[in-house]
């Protein structure tokens, strides 16, 4: 006989599988990282949940458990036995606690283990032999106050990585040997070249010619993703329109998905990598060089300098559509925000919003403020037969200091007059962290992201080139 | 013959003249003193020949020598001043001679014989220096008839003459001073300054050269002269009121009183008003600089001059001066000589032999009041009922007079008469007819703590604390007193301030002493936060993430660059605020009388550190490091404030803070081993701590010492998943220094190299990583047989990992097996909860069954082995 007694759909529970039988609880939470770190980790839907099965060990290394969609009930059963007939069946009264609907388990690898000792002779003679000695108490502080730790000789040094393997599952596959190999090969080797070329990414000069057609590879791929007649000429006709464009204006003006443009566009133009056009987009048969009406179609790279107090409004990019997944149940909060700064899918600058990220690749055209746009029309028309500067274009030297000084001066205004008007403090708490890196390498490394991020495809294409000469380099460091 | 040529001149001179008949008769009458100074004449001849010498020099050594003769080195400057001016006088009568020719030969060689004829008679009057010669006085007599007839130049000549001859005789500066009084200021100046010097009785000519000098402008030098007149005539007030006007005008208010000071006693009784008013400001002024014992002697000069005429007022002046200098038998007196007041004793002196007084009833009660206090501070003890009776019964009690009984009150609390003085207080503390004020309450509770009635002591304390919430000092007292009987709570509730919502500015010492006390009972929580009000008072406030990272920018303790960049951020949000943030920390240090050191705060701030550590409050120690940095007050401990913030942050886990400071270190001392062992705990953190581009900058500045460089290079790189640079940097290291660690790492690269998609022959991969497992195997060893090593179960969990990721699950499983089989090392045992391994490996191990399907051998190990 059973009995249903209760059931409390509303209670949720979080299930954590622990891969060990629990004799203490303290310690069990302890070596999940405590119990704010399972919070933090409950809270976030990407993150891995570390188990450190030694907390007391800063270089004990974790094994991770990921988060798997389960659905479970939690279920109470108390079972009623009659003492003194013990031939009647018992009473089973079964009570429903809660419910779940995921799981963490693990089932991963747990990292490669470094314990702390050192290798310390036994004896003075220099021939001795060695032996392992116990290091943590020297190598870690006792408290915060513990300044004598400064003061310590440390005989030598324990510098782990921060986790030896960030891909921690079995290998899958299956090896294949081939037969007509002796196994004398030192090179590992690349299993199949790449079929993609890089044909459409052109590296800016002054002497060379432009490509004037696309290559044939790219009509068949149009073919094979279905791409329409219409969808074609539209772009086409933006092209007509405007030689140069940038990735999100060609987006947002077409209204085409990501996946349509990237087979799309490298048949009907092809992208500089470097130069006073980068990152753009030109039609083929179209010369930038030859034409001074280029000068509006010029790249003008803008950035947020750190001390604007503007990271309360606008962030990286990858920051801000992460916020809008996360941040989508709060839209009234969000609406607040958005009359302040610009969508991130806006391609254009305009005089009254803030930027729509904290770098922002834009065609001087784009910068819709009146007092630059009369300072391009006024730049003077050069000679008949003249060319631009290899580096700065059509514009003269300074021109893109001036432009982003006068931009920064709207934004500063901008956020006065913002704060003004809603008496606002500076209390709101930033999420993301300051870029105190130096400007130039930063400069490097945000371009670098800008260019993969606009074409991830043809940046793979010269990584995997890169990769074949470096591994053949590495091996001969290994020979020698 | 020199007798006889003396005589033929003089006689020559009669019959030229009427006045030598008059001479040759004094001539007469000087011969018998000639006979009788037969010796003097030659002590006189000894002196005409110095004269004569000096005669053929110059006129001015001979004034020269005549300044010899004066006492005072002030008059030197003033004489040489006044000999110029003579000597210029002289050379007038030198160029009329010049004019003519023969008279003046004749006229010069009778000056000579008239000079040499003086110089004798000098002598003579050398027996009477203080008077003139009857010559002189001839002499002396024409020059005023010539001053009186307009006939200057013949005066001042003859003046002149007197001068050369008897130079101390004041007369002829007198007539010279009149003769110039009209003509030359400067010269009558001068003169009149000698004459003055030369007959200092003469109180009015002092006066008249100081007017002048006073109408010329010349304060200091109007000042000099009247310090000189002062001490030849020390007994004449008037000079002494003129200095002391003088002194005002010059606004010299201290020299101005002292010489009032002194004028005081000097002053005759009929000018008893301005003697009076005189004393009673000098006595105010010396009375607020807190001088009671030179207000008293003002007082006092002005009572022995005209004590009779003291009124009330002023005979409480003059008493209350006496108490402030203790004083007390010079209060009975003066109250005896000036009331009815009756004392009886054997001698004036004694203390203890007062037996009787009777106060009259109709008595001011100031007066009584001090009466009291003195009787007080005479010890007459055995008066002290009747003395407290007699005041309360005729001093009524109102708001204007309970200062009264509070000087009574604070006499009997000096002589530790604290039971005598709670009843003089009684009626005060407990009647209705007056509000009780604070200061009144202080007193009761002084007198009780003093008779350790500690509860009735603290009660009045609290009044205190009540009804004057800014005496601070009444706090410190109560919480003491509460401490003491175990009240705890109490004694940190005592010390709060009213003023710390309001914004007031903080007492230091009273935040002080309530961390110190909050530790003691064990609120830690309150401790934190009073200790970080406390150290925070000159610090910026930090609102956000991003202006924490700005304050960390740069690595130092105190960082003015990021400190602005952070006030430039707020300066965009509100611009009044930011001034304000500005001046805020100026005018909490000008206001603040802080007597905490740097060197206590500093000490306090260890102390918060260690109690947030010691109960896991990482966050607040943090917080509390922060307000260190950012305030120029603690920059001499910035050595010890830099590492404690490392070791904070680390513990925070907010190594991303911690590194801005760390690197700051290791850019310092690139070679200390320990710095780079800091940086490595930070990195197991697994926080974003982004070293890299800070290692390569580093690797081009420090060409030598790179090793640990360009390990944590190549740990950035294994990290990112960039196995070839991984690889490119391990190899070397390995060649160069061979160590177990990169041996392990150069294993894991290729281990996960054979991962990777794209890569053509993963079996050499695997082989590789096999290959530098077992290299890893041998260093790790460090040539030791394998069974006697600690790492042994190390070394087998590793290796059965490389096989367990590559898939081949029989040697994995081997491995693992031989892991949990090893016997266990006594230095694994001694630390077997950090440095054990058999959860990894049955972990590892149950992951193996359960993927083949054996969960029941799976769930074996993880309940055997992995046991927490």
């Amino acid at each position: 006989m059973s009995r249903q007694l209760s059931f409390n759909p509303q209670k949720e529970y979080e299930l954590i599988e622990y891969p060990g039988r629990v004799v203490n609880p303290d310690r069990m939470i302890a070596t999940l990282g405590g119990i704010i770190n399972v919070s933090k980790v409950l809270g976030d839907e990407v993150k891995r949940l570390a188990l450190h099965f030694h907390p007391e060990n800063p270089y004990n290394k974790p094994t991770f458990g990921d988060c798997t969609d389960k659905t479970g009930v939690l279920l109470s059963i108390t079972v009623r036995r009659h003492k003194k007939d013990k031939q009647r069946p018992p009473e089973y009264f079964v009570r429903v606690l809660g419910h779940c609907s995921r799981s963490f388990t693990f089932e991963t690898l747990c990292d490669f283990q470094y314990l702390p000792l050192w290798s310390t002779p036994k004896s003075d003679n220099a021939n001795a032999a060695q032996e392992l000695t116990y290091a943590l108490d020297q190598l870690k502080p006792k408290n915060t106050t513990d300044l004598d730790y400064f003061k310590r000789r440390h005989s030598q040094l324990l510098a782990l990585p921060e986790l030896f393997t960030h891909v921690d599952t079995v290998y899958a596959g299956t090896y294949r040997i081939d037969p007509s190999e002796d196994g004398q090969h030192e090179v590992l080797g690349v299993q199949s070249k790449s079929s993609y070329d890089n044909q459409g990414v052109v590296s800016f000069n002054m002497v060379d010619s432009f490509p004037t057609q696309a290559d044939s590879q790219n009509l068949k791929r149009l073919k094979v993703k279905y791409v329409s007649d219409e969808q074609l000429a539209l772009v086409k006709k933006l092209f007509d329109d405007c030689p140069i464009w940038t990735r999100i204006a060609l987006q947002y003006e077409s209204g085409l998905t990501n996946d349509k443009l990237k087979c799309i566009t490298p048949s009907l133009a092809f992208y500089f990598s470097n130069g006073p056009w980068r990152t753009l987009y030109v039609r083929f048969g179209y010369d930038p060089r030859k034409d001074f009406n280029s000068r509006y179609y010029q790249t003008f790279d803008f950035r947020l300098r750190f001390s604007t107090g503007l990271s309360e409004f606008v962030y990286a990019k990858k920051f801000v559509k992460q916020r809008r997944a996360a941040n989508a149940p709060f839209a009234p909060i969000e609406d607040r925000v958005s009359d302040l700064v610009q969508d991130i899918d806006y391609p254009y600058f305009d005089e009254h919003k803030l930027p729509r990220s904290r770098q922002c690749m834009l065609r001087y055209c784009d910068v819709r403020m009146t007092r630059i746009q009369e300072m391009l029309e006024k730049i003077p028309t050069p000679l008949t037969g003249a060319v631009c500067n290899e580096r700065t274009g059509w514009l003269p030297p300074g021109f893109d200091a001036q432009v982003r000084q006068i931009v920064c001066a709207s934004i500063s205004e901008l956020l006065r007059n913002h704060y003004r008007k809603e008496n606002l403090t500076a209390e709101v708490e930033a999420v993301t962290q300051a870029d105190e890196e130096d400007e130039d390498e930063a400069e490097d490394e945000e371009t670098q992201e800008e260019d993969m991020e606009l074409d991830e495809t043809q940046a793979m294409g010269n990584s995997e080139q890169f990769v074949d000469n470096d591994i053949e380099q590495l091996f001969d460091n290994i020979t020698s | 013959m020199a007798d006889s040529d003396s005589n033929e001149v003089l006689i020559e001179e009669i019959d030229s003249n009427d006045v030598p008949e008059n001479e040759l008769e004094q001539f007469q009458e000087t011969e018998p003193l000639r006979v009788v100074d037969i010796i003097d004449c030659d002590t006189d001849g000894e002196r005409r020949c110095i004269a004569d010498d000096e005669e053929e020099g110059a006129l001015i050594k001979r004034y020269v020598q005549g300044v010899q003769c004066l006492e005072f080195p002030d008059f030197c400057t003033k004489l040489e001043a006044s000999d110029e001016d003579e000597e210029g006088n002289d050379e007038e009568p030198s160029e009329a001679a010049g004019s003519i020719e023969k008279p003046n030969t004749s006229a010069q060689a009778k000056t000579s014989q008239e000079q040499s004829t003086g110089s004798g008679r000098s002598g003579g009057g050398g027996f009477r220096k203080s008077q003139l010669s009857t010559a002189l006085q001839g002499l002396m007599g024409e020059a005023n008839l010539s001053f009186v007839y307009g006939r200057y130049e013949t005066a001042e000549r003859i003046c002149m003459e007197i001068i050369r001859q008897n130079p101390l005789a004041s007369e002829p500066f007198y007539t010279l001073a009149e003769i110039y009084e009209n003509r030359d200021e400067v010269k009558f100046l001068n003169f009149s300054t000698l004459a003055a010097h030369l007959n200092p009785q003469d109180r009015d000519m002092w006066i008249r050269v100081s007017d002048l000098l006073v109408q010329q402008g010349n304060l200091a030098r109007a000042r000099l002269i009247y310090t000189k007149a002062i001490k030849m005539l020390p007994k004449v007030y008037q000079l002494r009121l003129r200095k002391a006007q003088l002194l005002q005008k010059m606004g010299e208010t201290n020299a101005s009183m002292f010489t009032y000071l002194k004028m005081l006693p000097l002053m005759p009784p009929d000018e008893w008003k301005m003697c009076l008013n005189t004393a009673k400001n000098v006595a105010r002024y010396f009375h607020v600089l807190e001088k009671h014992s030179l207000a008293l002697e003002a007082m006092e000069g002005a009572y022995s001059v005209c004590g009779a005429r003291f009124t009330l007022e002023d005979i409480n002046i003059y008493l209350e001066l006496l108490i402030l200098n203790k004083q007390y038998a010079k209060v009975l007196r003066c109250l005896r000589e000036r009331t009815n007041f009756e004392l009886e004793n054997d001698q004036e002196e004694s203390l203890e032999l007062i037996y009787f007084c009777e106060i009259p009833d109709d008595y001011v009660p100031e007066l009584r009041a001090k009466l009291c206090v003195s009787l007080i501070h005479m010890r007459a003890h055995h008066l002290l009922g009747y003395l407290i009776q007699n005041v309360q019964e005729h001093i009524t009690l109102t708001a204007d007079r309970v200062e009264l009984y509070m000087d009574i009150t604070e006499a009997l609390m000096q002589e530790h008469k604290y039971a005598e003085a709670i009843a003089l207080m009684s009626p005060i503390t407990d009647g209705d007819t007056v509000e009780c004020p604070a200061f009144v309450w202080l007193r009761q509770a002084e007198c009780l703590r003093q008779l350790n009635r500690t509860n009735e002591a603290i009660q009045s304390y609290e009044k205190v604390v009540q009804l004057a919430p800014f005496c601070y000092d009444a706090r410190f007292t109560l919480s003491a007193l509460l401490k003491q009987q175990g009240r705890h709570e109490e004694a940190v509730q005592a010390l709060e301030q009213p003023g710390e919502a309001e914004g007031q500015p903080l007492i230091a010492r009273l935040l002080y002493e309530r961390c110190v006390m909050l530790q003691q009972i064990g609120r830690i929580e309150e401790f934190l936060d009073v200790g970080y009000a406390l150290l925070s008072r000159h610090s910026i406030k930090l609102y956000n993430r991003e202006e924490m990272m700005a304050a960390a920018n740069g690595g130092s303790a105190y960082n003015s660059e990021s400190l602005k960049t952070i006030i430039q951020m707020r300066s965009k949000a509100v611009d009044n605020s930011a001034e304000q943030d500005l001046q805020d920390p100026a005018k909490n240090a000008a206001s603040e009388t802080s007597d905490l050191t740097v060197k206590d705060e500093f000490e306090l701030f260890r102390e918060l550190v260690r109690t947030a550590f010691k109960h896991g409050m990482h966050s607040a120690a943090e917080k509390i490091c922060f307000a260190m940095v950012t305030t120029k007050r603690f920059t001499y401990y910035h050595h010890e404030i830099e590492r404690i913030m490392v070791l904070t942050c680390y513990y925070n886990d907010d190594c991303a803070i911690a590194f801005s400071y760390l690197r700051e270190l290791i850019a310092k001392q690139p070679s200390q081993t320990t710095l780079w062992n800091m940086l490595s705990l930070m990195i197991q953190k697994g926080d974003e701590v982004r070293y890299y581009r800070y290692m390569r900058r580093l690797m081009q500045r420090h060409p030598v010492d790179t090793k640990p460089m360009r390990i944590f290079q190549g740990h950035y790189h294994l990290n990112c998943a960039s196995f070839k640079y991984a690889l490119n940097i391990y190899m070397p290291i390995l060649r160069e220094n061979p160590d177990p660690l990169v041996a392990l790492c150069i294993a894991v690269a290729f281990n996960q190299l054979s991962l990777q998609k794209k890569v053509l022959r993963k079996s050499a991969s695997v082989a590789q990583a096999v290959a530098f497992g077992q290299r890893y195997k041998e260093l790790r060893s460090a040539g030791h047989e394998l069974a006697d090593c600690a790492a042994q179960q190390e070394i087998f969990y590793n290796i059965g990992r490389i096989y367990h990721q590559a898939n081949i699950l029989h040697l994995a499983v081997d491995y693992y097996e031989k892991a949990l089989a090893v016997p266990v090392h006594p230095l694994i045992a001694e630390h077997e909860s950090t440095l054990g391994l058999q959860h990894e490996v049955a972990f590892n191990l149950h992951l193996i069954y359960r993927a083949n399907g054996n969960k029941w051998k799976a769930r074996q190990y993880l309940m055997r082995y992995c046991v927490v």
